[in-house]
């Protein structure tokens, strides 16, 4: 892929992603069929800061682990109020990290 | 046996925010889960199960936090139960004599409950407190130095941690 097109993804979609791990990107897109480029262009990434809005706000429903795609965690959180508020408590720390892993995991597959 | 490769050495910004955020954590959980001695370490072990996968360093980081936690719950632990059994013991106490009708239940138990406290148990109970608010404290400036990118390392417990922190790179899309 053409290396222009790779920077401006990277400069528009950094937010994304951790930033260790913006080096493996950029080289898998470098590799990667210009047919593809459409496809990742596709793809829905979630912005973190409004996944620890949505945490703060409706954590203990479970609500943030249904957006970013952990529905059987969802459900657990929803079922457990939130592991009886520890687990949302946990979460409030945890979920831009684990919803930059999860943008990861879905930019993976075509990278692949 | 299985190779590895070892981690490479540079650490990011956001590194840096997860390993404090380990400590942050630890001391809103504290405040969230008084009087129960427990919730913290909980709360700190899982935190580090989800970064199991994360850097070497900020995984260090999440086991100190876990370990620094953990030091005081059998202090804690002792000083709950040792309450307890004062609470009932003095609950029953009071169930079993003939109440006079002019004592209320609160200003009984109260005036009971702090008769009954041996010197032993407010000492032990001193200490305790004031071990937790060192802890505390000693969490919240070890939150503050590592955001700024200092290792900070807690004595005796930086040495366990060493030893228990693996220094496999598991993160597979980091180079």
């Amino acid at each position: 892929m053409d290396s222009q097109k790779v920077d401006l993804y990277l400069m528009t979609n950094a937010k994304f992603f951790q930033p260790q791990h913006l080096n493996y990107i950029r080289e898998r897109l470098l590799l990667l069929d210009e047919s593809k480029w459409f496809m990742i262009q596709g793809i829905d990434l979630k912005d973190p800061t409004t996944i620890l809005i949505v945490s703060i706000v409706a954590g203990s429903l479970g609500i943030d682990r249904f957006m970013i795609g952990d529905t059987g965690l969802g459900v657990a959180k929803l079922l457990t109020c939130g592991g009886l508020g520890i687990w949302a408590l946990i979460d409030w720390f945890l979920i831009m990290d684990l919803t930059r892993q999860k943008n990861m995991e879905k930019l993976q597959q075509f990278l692949q | 046996m299985s190779e590895y490769k070892t981690q490479n050495t540079h650490i990011y910004v956001t590194e840096l925010e997860q390993a404090s955020n380990s400590y942050l954590m630890a001391v809103v959980s504290v405040i969230a889960g008084l009087p129960l001695p427990i919730i913290n370490v909980i709360a700190s072990f899982f935190f580090y199960l989800a970064h199991r996968n994360a850097s070497y360093f900020v995984r260090w980081h999440c086991i100190q936090s876990v370990l620094s936690q953990a030091v005081m719950i059998p202090f804690n632990s002792i000083a709950f139960a040792w309450t307890l059994k004062i609470m009932f013991n003095n609950s029953q106490d009071f169930l079993e004599q003939d109440t006079p009708n002019h004592y209320t239940f609160s200003g009984m138990f109260a005036s009971e409950f702090f008769d009954s406290l041996s010197l032993y148990y407010v000492l032990y109970i001193s200490i305790i407190i004031l071990l937790n608010i060192v802890e505390f404290f000693a969490v919240i400036t070890t939150a503050a130095q590592v955001r700024k990118g200092k290792n900070v390392r807690w004595f005796l417990i930086a040495n366990i941690t060493d030893a228990l922190t693996s220094k496999q790179n598991r993160d597979k899309f980091r180079i």
